[in-house]
């Protein structure tokens, strides 16, 4: 203390002054500028995420429903092999039991196919809903920009140029380039702005379980209750596996926020031509099995960068 | 009302009601035999219970055990000669107007696990008693499916909460004319069409070469407000100028 009054000089202090003022707006700016990048970070991970646990849990759901399917075809299955099994004793008379066999492998014939159906449609609907859900997840649903003479009401009604582009399905495209020069009240050059979401579900194959479906039937002797007439062949009585059913569905989602003013001045933390910031993660279908009475599918993500 | 009237009306209610449900008679499981659920299906409107199981047991210790643990009950065995011919069915025992039919089938991917299905039916006649079958099986047309012209319903298999329905048709009008039939119809009954299969079209899987199964004719699949709805057609293979109809309802309560 002593010492400083000694050797106290006369504005001594406004270099120093200056440097650390410096040194603060460089730190704030600096800061600013990672807090904006991290944010846009927790937006495409939170994006990847979201859009490959949706992804997964339509897979799932079309799992299970492929598993009803194969409980209905082994209760069809079971149904008619009683009726056949049974037919000398209820008396049903040969040709009715090559008809209820037709019919009942024709039945599960259709069931099969339209399985395959359900398995393509599902992943179709994943690839879908998981886009859906990273676009929606994002962080791009920008403020409504107030029109010129636009009422309070009419401007809380009327949905976002984003909202609409969902709407109209736009995410099926796989980019949204954002129109607008505006954005969260900063500026930015318009058309350069955009969010790319990669999905790619996996493929999937449909595995019958073959068996055999046998019978006896009255034969058309007018005295005998004789069980001289075999019915019954080949047939399928549910499905076994959907090979690839745990593969995940993995998804990547990419923003580009070129020249943007953080109100400082202008400065740029992503160039366009950069690869942007990008997240990517992985969701499956899991614990689950097609065969009658087998478990639910559940879905979980598998892995998250 | 009278005094006694309303105890007796309620007995009266009572007795309609227990007259309608069928007393199962207790079927004991094997050893190494779970029980997964228990379901009621009718079957040309005649109801018939099953108990699905999972069993560690091989068949011939199943048909072991039901060839000494029935009969000791009093139950008969119908044509063992035939039962053995197909070696999924494990039994048909019959006991007045009752029957149990067993069957064991190989558990997909577990060796030597089988599903063990335990049906019971108090009486399942066949209604069908004309030697050349003109008549309607016993049962019902489903509500909301339309009933191809001038066929012969052969058989109806429903669950009872009424979600799954199987019904066999025969007629000797051409496949097209029937297709087209269900094409022009099934939309009046709130189907719209979701998928047509040609039975020639099915993948590798199905074919005669590996399954043995050899169809000809077309699947149409229709989507309705709660459930889907399945028309097969096909050629009769024992029959070459009839063609069968199989309708399948499902998840339609």
């Amino acid at each position: 203390m002593i010492w400083f009054r000694r050797n106290r000089r006369k504005g001594q202090i406004a270099p120093f002054l200056i440097a650390v003022i410096v040194i603060l707006l460089i730190a704030l700016m600096v800061t600013v500028n990672l807090g904006k990048i991290s944010l846009t970070r927790t937006a495409t991970s939170n994006a990847a995420d979201a859009g490959a646990l949706a992804g997964a849990s339509t897979m799932a759901n079309g799992l299970n429903a492929i598993k009803d399917m194969s409980a209905g075809m082994l209760a069809d299955y079971l149904s008619t092999q009683i009726v056949l099994a049974t037919g000398c004793l209820t008396g049903i008379k040969c040709w009715e039991a090559w008809v209820i066999y037709g019919a009942h492998v024709a039945s599960q014939a259709a069931m099969y196919a339209y399985t395959w159906k359900v398995a393509l449609d599902t992943l179709e609907e994943a690839e879908k809903s998981s886009l859906q859900l990273a676009f929606s997840n994002s962080g791009i649903n920008e403020a409504k920009p107030r029109q010129d003479g636009e009422t309070y009401e009419e401007w809380l009604n009327r949905d976002s140029l984003f909202s609409e582009w969902m709407e109209e399905e736009g995410y099926e495209s796989g980019i949204y380039t954002w129109p607008g020069t505006r954005k969260y009240g900063q500026t930015a050059s318009a058309g350069t702005n955009s969010v790319r979401v990669t999905s790619s579900p996996p493929s999937w194959s449909v595995i019958p379980l073959p068996g055999g479906i046998f019978g006896m039937a009255l034969s058309p002797c007018p005295k005998g209750m004789c069980c001289i007439c075999y019915v019954g062949g080949p047939t399928l009585w549910g499905i076994a596996a959907v090979t690839g059913d745990t593969t995940p569905i993995s998804l990547e989602v990419t923003r580009i926020e070129p020249d943007i003013n953080l109100g400082l001045w202008g400065m740029r933390y992503r160039r366009e031509s950069e690869a942007g910031i990008s997240s990517s993660s992985e969701a499956q279908a899991y614990g689950g099995s097609v065969l009658p009475f087998g478990e639910d599918y559940d879905s979980r993500l598998t892995s998250a960068d | 009302m009278k005094k006694h009237t309303k105890p007796v009306l309620i007995l009266l209610f009572f007795f309609l009601l227990l007259s309608n449900v069928i007393a199962w008679e207790k079927v004991t499981l094997p050893n190494q035999t779970t029980k997964i659920k228990e379901e009621e299906v009718l079957v040309n409107g005649q109801k018939v219970k099953f108990i699905h199981c999972r069993s560690s047991l091989s068949r011939e210790d199943i048909r072991g055990f039901y060839s000494r643990y029935l009969p000791a009950l009093g139950w008969q065995e119908s044509c063992p000669e035939c039962n053995q011919k197909q070696e999924n069915i494990i039994g048909t025992f019959v006991k007045v107007k009752e029957k149990i039919f067993i069957t064991a089938v190989p558990f997909p991917l577990e060796k030597g696990k089988n599903f063990l299905i335990i049906a019971m039916s108090n009486i399942l006649d066949h209604a069908s008693s004309e030697p050349d079958g003109q008549q309607d099986s016993s049962g019902r047309d489903h509500p909301l499916v339309p009933r191809y012209p001038g066929s012969r319903r052969v058989t109806v298999i429903e669950s009872d909460s009424g979600k799954m329905a199987q019904l066999a048709y025969d007629t000797t009008d051409a496949l097209d004319k029937v297709l087209d039939f269900y094409r022009k119809n099934m939309p009046d009954y709130r189907w719209s069409p979701e998928l047509e299969t040609d039975f020639n079209d099915l993948p590798k899987e199905l074919t005669k070469q590996k399954y043995g199964i050899d169809l000809h004719g077309q699947g149409l699949i229709f989507k309705g407000p709660s459930g889907k709805c399945i028309i097969s057609v096909i050629d009769n293979p024992e029959n070459k100028d009839s063609r069968i109809i199989a309708v399948r309802v499902l998840g339609q309560a």
